[in-house]
């Protein structure tokens, strides 16, 4: 019978490295993986259209709780947290909406109802500024807000902090008189 | 054993903890099945509608534990659709109107509802234990009806559950009575929690041993927990974010330092990298470490952290750890047995962080791995054939290469060799997942040597029926095959239809069997339910034999042809 025969030369034991037997009937329908990415799959909504559904096989409840893929996609639309030393409750603030460092500055002025957050650019002239405006970056550092331009700010800030700046001016007296003490001799 | 009374042979059973050991000996004689069906106390359904609840009772009287499976494992994956089946509620009707002293509750993959968890909390006095797995369709009223009713609750394990939250009180609902908590693990919820009801909770509860927070608790509370707490040996951190200046670092680190039993610790949702370090001192005596719901950890600090973690068992890691911090844990966990990592990028949109190094570098270091779970961007048959002569113990090998057709990296063959290898050397392997360029040859390497094989999962792979058939012959220990998008048909489902007796469940999807195969499968197997799942619309009941069925499900069954199956579902 033929489906006895054809079963029986696939079972058929051959020797020989993958690829050396002569051309299969069936090759042709072997479903090839691009192929079905390209065709797009039947659950529009859970895939793009060059994704097949179910893969890679990480279940669905993981794929929801790390959503890596969206939060690189579009850093300028991302809520950032802001604290404040001595206020109990965080903030957030549209980071992307905020034109320039001025406006980020009013923003969060206007969030704290306080004045007198100051940026990189303030550090030493401005003694009537009681906060400094510093933020996490993507390397867990603290850096002090204004430094780099504004586009790559937006990119690898994490979360913002108003910190009080008399504790970070003592610490730059200090470094000041150690450098004067240098000098002298 | 014709000699000893009964009681001395139950108490003989009593020891037989192992429900495939009891199984055994049930078959023995028919004093040995009578004296071991009512000495049973915990039941495992693997498939729940292989039986009903009528009949597990009625051979099981006496149990108090049952641990129930619902939808097939590709369910996790959205092939499945969300409405196929897997309720509770039967069950838990039925042992509530016949008074079943359930204690224990363990559940995957099923659909629990509000109902079944309140009919839980108000039908069984002695409620210990309820674990659930990938469930859905309950909300946290469920989860209050629980805690306000089941006075000795000693466990409520949630893991990877979808469950609504209505950001209510259900931790409130815990009385203040109740003091017997020994694990809790919310992780899973979404929402906000009653941070002071939960701290009172965890003052009051002195046998807790296992605490799994959510997101939703911040560092203050996490630490204010481990002060109550220091008796913890699992511990899951919610968030652990915090101002890198605060005072509450050194509390922390202080805080961790007294928790001499933590031995398993898992969360860190986000985290502030510069306070990681107060973990360090826990590391030490860490034998289980899930970081792959930390996608705020980079590589660097996953290494810090490893390099810490000497008597590791079981690390579960994203794969941002790379190839270099692979390396690293293959130098510094030489206790290591399982080893799970998972993509950064879920997705899949970006290539995968880690390759057949990584792996090598591990399979090198840690000669007592047995179980893997690793998806990495390529593979080679060298790496492979390596991994399978220096790891002759694996249990579980899972592989997934992010592009599922890839072939070899170095040779562009296919990696039938290298899967090959695997299963040869290792004798004890009892569950296999593959990708990656594979031909019907690495079937007949899995049909020869994979004696032990229990569970078998095959996408895009095959060129012919041979290929399935090589599995359904050679594997006589195969109790669950799991098929996707491979090209097998009706010659290979057909050839041995009694082996599907011999198995839990045939799962084929997007392969090439059609109506015609499925309804000769049905005629010649009544003992068997031949689901063809039609939730895309396409097929025709009443048509055609050629249709091509997209999805099917077939396992064996005592109870004949379910009756919550949704429209879309026909048995065959």
């Amino acid at each position: 019978m033929d489906l006895k025969m054809s079963t029986d030369r696939a079972l058929e034991l051959r020797l020989g490295l993958p690829g050396d037997s002569p051309a299969e009937p069936r090759q042709e329908k072997k479903r090839l993986f691009w192929e079905i990415a390209d065709k797009g799959s039947r659950n529009d909504d859970l895939q793009t259209k060059n994704q097949v559904v179910g893969w890679p096989p990480v279940c669905s409840y993981r794929k929801r709780v790390i959503p890596s893929s969206k939060k690189e996609a579009d850093p300028s639309k991302t809520f950032m947290k802001v604290s404040m030393d001595g206020a109990v409750y965080l903030r957030k603030i549209e980071l992307g909406a905020q034109g320039g460092y001025r406006v980020l500055v009013k923003a969060i002025q206007t969030l704290f109802s306080c004045t007198g957050i100051g940026l990189a650019e303030d550090t030493e002239e401005d003694d009537s500024l009681e906060y400094m405006l510093i933020y996490e970056d993507k390397d867990g550092d603290w850096m002090l807000v204004g430094d780099v331009p504004w586009k790559m700010f937006l990119g690898s800030c994490k979360r913002l902090r108003v910190a009080k700046r008399s504790d970070y001016v003592k610490h730059m007296r200090l470094s000041t008189a150690h450098h004067h003490r240098l000098s002298v001799g | 054993m014709n000699y000893f009374p009964d009681e001395v042979i139950e108490h003989v059973f009593h020891f037989v903890e192992s429900n495939k050991d009891r199984n055994s000996i049930s078959l023995v004689c028919k004093l040995w099945y009578r004296i071991e069906r009512f000495s049973r106390l915990r039941v495992f359904v693997g498939n729940c509608y292989a039986i009903s609840p009528e009949r597990v009772f009625a051979r099981f009287p006496f149990m108090k534990s049952l641990f129930l499976k619902g939808k097939p494992h590709f369910a996790d994956f959205n092939l499945v659709p969300d409405d196929w089946g897997g309720f509770l509620y039967p069950w838990i009707e039925y042992m509530a109107r016949n008074k079943v002293n359930l204690e224990e509750l363990r559940l995957k993959r099923m659909i629990v509802t509000d109902d079944s968890l309140e009919l839980i909390a108000a039908s069984f006095a002695n409620f210990k234990s309820l674990v659930l797995v990938s469930c859905e369709g309950f909300t946290t009223d469920g989860l209050a009806a629980i805690a306000a009713n089941c006075r000795f609750l000693r466990e409520l394990d949630l893991q990877e559950n979808e469950i609504e939250d209505h950001r209510g009180q259900w931790i409130n609902c815990f009385p203040e009575c109740h003091t017997s908590l020994v694990a809790l693990n919310f992780a899973c919820l979404r929402g906000d929690i009653n941070l002071a009801a939960l701290e009172r909770l965890v003052a009051r509860s002195p046998n807790l041993k296992s605490l799994r927070l959510n997101q939703a608790v911040p560092l203050e509370t996490f630490h204010r927990i481990l002060v109550r707490a220091p008796q913890l040996v699992e511990l899951g951190v919610g968030s652990f974010v915090n101002d890198p200046e605060s005072e509450i670092n050194d509390k922390l680190t202080s805080a961790l330092q007294k928790c001499q039993s933590m031995r398993s610790l898992s969360g860190f949702f986000e985290v502030t990298l510069s306070c990681m370090s107060a973990i360090y001192p826990v590391c030490e005596n860490l034998i289980s470490l899930n970081l792959s719901y930390a996608p705020e950890i980079p590589g660097n600090e996953l290494i810090k952290i490893i390099q810490h973690c000497r008597k590791l068992q079981k690390l579960w890691v994203l794969d941002c750890i790379g190839d270099k911090g692979l390396k690293v844990v293959a130098d510094s966990c030489k206790e290591l047995q399982e080893l799970r990592v998972f993509p950064f990028d879920p997705h899949g949109v970006r290539n995968g962080a880690v390759t057949e190094e990584g792996l090598v570098a591990v399979a090198s270091g840690c000669l007592k791995l047995n179980s893997l779970l690793y998806f990495c961007q390529q593979m080679t048959n060298e790496a492979l054939i390596t991994v399978a002569r220096k790891c002759p113990n694996f249990i579980r090998f899972r592989l997934c290469i992010l592009n599922p057709t890839k072939p070899d990296a170095a040779t562009m063959q296919p990696l039938d060799e290298g899967f090959g290898a695997i299963v040869q050397s290792c004798k004890g392997l009892r569950r296999l997942s593959m990708s990656g360029l594979l031909t019907d040859r690495v079937f007949h390497y899995i049909g020869s040597f994979a004696e032990n094989l229990e569970m078998l999962s095959v996408a895009f792979a095959g060129d012919s029926d041979a290929g399935m058939l090589y599995v359904l012959n050679g594997c006589k220990k195969l109790s669950k095959l799991e098929i996707r998008d491979s090209p097998f048909g009706n010659v290979a489902l057909l050839m041995d239809v009694r082996k599907y007796e011999t198995m839990r469940s045939l799962w084929m999807s997007s392969c090439e069997v059609t109506m015609g195969g499925c309804r000769t499968l049905a005629k010649m197997m009544p003992r068997l339910n031949v689901e063809v799942i039609n939730d895309s619309g396409d097929l025709d009941k009443h048509g055609d034999d050629n249709q091509v069925v997209n999805k099917l499900f077939v396992y064996r069954t005592l109870v004949g042809p379910r009756k919550d199956a949704p429209d879309f579902v026909w048995t065959l």
